[in-house]
């Protein structure tokens, strides 16, 4: 009887050592010249089951004139080797040379199955129900028996309904009527085939003509979400979720086959753009599973994608918190899940600097801080978002731990103006005395240096502002000077305002004169002389006011 | 009667294949390693190159080239979508149906039906072993090892196990 298990061992068995001596002994007779076919056959069957295939063949190829039982064995040996073309031809071959034998013609209908030829096999099996039809004046082989015979008719019955084409309205009786033990075999068969084209067909026939069959309703949703991966895999997305789809709302499957179906239809929505779609089939996923720490990840992005980085916040954090041992992880790459959720940090982190939300930031980083508590640059990172969010606090105690980790950093004295709160231009004189002071200490270093630069940079815009409001307020006084008559001016009301606008123009130059040997480029250069030269103008301007 | 109208399928936009990521682009688990790398990117390259998907083969190098890079693929992973569960369910049903692995294969076990050759007489002249016993002749063992004897006996006794004996080499029997 054939078996038509699940699951065909994948290992073979260690082959028995009388197998490797009977071939040494049929070899050297082999080579001392015997052509008998049947020490050939022997030779071939004692490498076969050593799962020496190809010499298995080569010892079969020396038959002279093979019967259909050596077309058989290498049609068995294209089999395990998996070579279904040459394994069918083989099989054809056996069959015309022996049309009695139940076996090859089992084995070529199978094969023609599984290479898709749903025509070839149809136009067999009537050949193979004869082979199972037992005769009246013969003793009945134990192929022979009615279980055979209606798994076969009822086959027959699913090809041509399979052929006909899914549109055709089932009236066939054998399908409909089905007995469980008959569709029972034929979900096994199916199952095996190995050729999911076919497979899906075959089920997609079987799932219309027994709609109320669970088992094929399983057996059916089971290999459209290998189709679908298979479409998938050719980044067929479309054809996917078209395949999927009417898929989604059938209830009576297990749950881990809705999760896995409704999982795939998401991705598949996120991946052609229609993110609504997708969150709607990851949150339904997520009703089905038990804390899966992918589904969390596939929701954030898809929410991440669509836009909306803070609805992707919560399920980001749920997912680096399920990121454990029990997420599936190359074999080859050690400490994987770590490595993952450290960097999936960083990129959350990233993405809300970008956008300047710098308390998300600082969570994120935090959070990375804890998985690697001595990495500096971590730190550092996580000293800058902390400046930027304003908690001079925490970045100071971050500075703290980031100089015992780098004492000799020449640039964490530079951090440390980051913490100074610039509000007017004795800030800024401050912080650029430091500044030189730092260049100074450290003279040549590179990073210094351009860090310096950098905060000088940021300076000159501030001065630039500082100056115009106060040419802005002279502007108004000599105004009102020009305009009013010379009875009604409170000129030591003027000289006093133009003493302390001299006063702040003094402080200004003094800042700008500093600015200038710290920066570099031409342009920045160009800047700050202009700015000091328009500030010695209004200074001018400021003095002949106060006569 | 009008023809029925066929279902169109409007292939939308798909994410650029930085988003896309490399694992779906290489239909990868996120688990897969280095050998399921190499597999599954010389299968897409043979796909790319006979127009079996659209993918250009620059993408394919391109996801191959972040998969063998350990920081490039942390932050792939990161960012790319999981078409699998934790539990790894497609996979396991797609090696049940037979499509792990990159190609199609049966699971079904052929008949194998072979030869009874149990009564076969290869057409080989055999010796006959009563004219090769008597062709023997044994000599005398010299009376100055008496434990002789005594050994060839208890060999004579001990039971032959033909597939324990090891044949001599053709070289061996040569020289």
């Amino acid at each position: 009887m054939p078996r038509d298990d699940d699951n065909v061992a994948v290992a073979a068995p260690a082959a028995d050592p009388r197998y490797a001596a009977a071939a040494e002994v049929l070899e050297r007779a082999v080579q001392g010249g015997v052509s008998d076919p049947n020490v050939l056959y022997l030779l071939a069957l004692a490498y076969k089951r050593q799962n020496k295939f190809a010499d298995a063949r080569a010892a079969l190829r020396k038959i002279m004139k093979p019967d259909a039982n050596v077309m058989l064995q290498m049609g068995l040996l294209s089999l395990k080797e998996q070579n279904l073309a040459q394994a069918e031809g083989e099989l054809v071959r056996a069959r015309d040379m022996d049309k009695t034998s139940y076996e090859i013609a089992y084995n070529l209908l199978l094969t023609q199955l599984t290479l898709g030829k749903l025509n070839d096999a149809y136009n067999e099996l009537p050949r193979l129900i004869e082979l199972v039809t037992p005769k009246p004046d013969r003793p009945a082989t134990p192929a022979q028996n009615p279980a055979e015979r209606r798994f076969l008719v009822t086959l027959v019955a699913l090809l041509r309904q399979s052929l006909k084409g899914d549109e055709v309205l089932v009236t066939d009786n054998l399908l409909l009527e089905m007995a469980e033990d008959v569709e029972a075999r034929l979900l096994k068969v199916v199952k095996t085939l190995g050729q999911i084209d076919t497979v899906f067909r075959l089920l997609r026939t079987l799932a219309n003509s027994r709609p109320g069959s669970l088992a094929v309703r399983e057996t059916y949703y089971e290999a459209a979400l290998v189709k679908a991966k298979d479409l998938m895999d050719r980044c067929s997305w479309t054809e996917a979720i078209l395949l999927l789809r009417p898929l989604a709302a059938e209830k009576r499957v297990n749950r881990k086959n809705q999760a896995a179906l409704l999982n795939l239809l998401g991705c598949c929505a996120s991946l052609t753009q229609d993110h609504d779609s997708g969150i709607t089939h990851f949150n339904a996923v997520m009703k089905l599973t038990n804390d899966d720490p992918r589904i969390y990840q596939n929701l954030a992005l898809a929410h991440e994608l669509n836009g909306e980085l803070s609805e992707a916040d919560p399920h980001w954090n749920r997912y680096f918190d399920l990121l454990d041992d029990h997420v599936p992880t190359p074999a080859d790459l050690p400490d994987y899940s770590n490595l993952l959720a450290y960097e999936g940090l960083s990129r959350l982190a990233g993405k809300y600097s970008e956008k300047e939300k710098w308390s998300s930031a600082v969570g994120y980083v935090q959070r990375a801080s804890g998985l690697r508590p001595n990495d500096p640059d971590t730190l550092e990172r996580l000293f800058h978002l902390f400046a930027n969010a304003k908690r001079f606090k925490d970045a100071r105690r971050t500075l703290d731990q980031l100089r015992k980790l780098r004492p000799n950093d020449p640039q964490l004295d530079l951090y440390e103006l980051d913490l100074v709160e610039v509000k007017n231009l004795n800030d800024i004189e401050r912080m650029l005395t430091e500044i030189d002071r730092i260049m100074k200490r450290f003279p040549n270093e590179p990073r210094v240096e351009e860090r310096a630069v950098g905060m000088v940079h940021n300076v000159i815009p501030v001065l630039g502002n500082i100056c115009d409001k106060l040419t802005d307020e002279m502007t108004r006084v000599i105004d009102q000077v020009r305009h009013l008559p010379n009875y009604q001016i409170n000129w030591s009301a003027v000289r006093e305002v133009m003493r302390d606008l001299l006063k702040e123009f003094q402080k200004l130059r003094r800042i700008a004169g500093k600015c200038s040997p710290l920066v570099h480029s031409d342009d920045l250069r160009r800047t700050v002389r202009d700015l000091a030269e328009h500030i010695d103008k209004k200074m001018d301007a400021c003095r002949s006011m106060m006569g | 009667m009008a023809k029925a109208l066929e279902p169109i399928i409007l292939d939308l936009a798909s994410l650029p294949r930085e988003q896309l990521g490399p694992f779906l682009l290489l239909g990868l688990d996120k688990s897969a390693d280095k050998d399921q790398i190499e597999s599954n990117w010389a299968e897409r390259l043979k796909w790319a190159r006979k127009g079996l998907i659209k993918v250009p083969l620059e993408d394919i190098n391109w996801a191959k080239d972040v998969l063998n890079e350990r920081d490039r693929r942390l932050r792939a992973d990161a960012a790319s979508f999981n078409t699998d569960l934790t539990d790894g369910i497609l996979g396991q049903l797609s090696y049940r149906y037979g499509l792990a692995g990159n190609q199609t294969g049966r699971k079904w076990d052929p008949l194998d039906v072979e030869k009874d050759l149990a009564a076969y007489d290869p057409p080989a002249e055999v010796p006959d072993k009563y004219e090769i016993r008597a062709a023997v002749t044994v000599p005398d063992v010299p009376e100055a090892t008496p434990a002789v004897p005594a050994l060839l006996e208890q060999l004579a006794q001990s039971p032959l196990d033909p597939w324990g004996y090891e044949l001599p080499r053709p070289e061996q029997s040569a020289s």
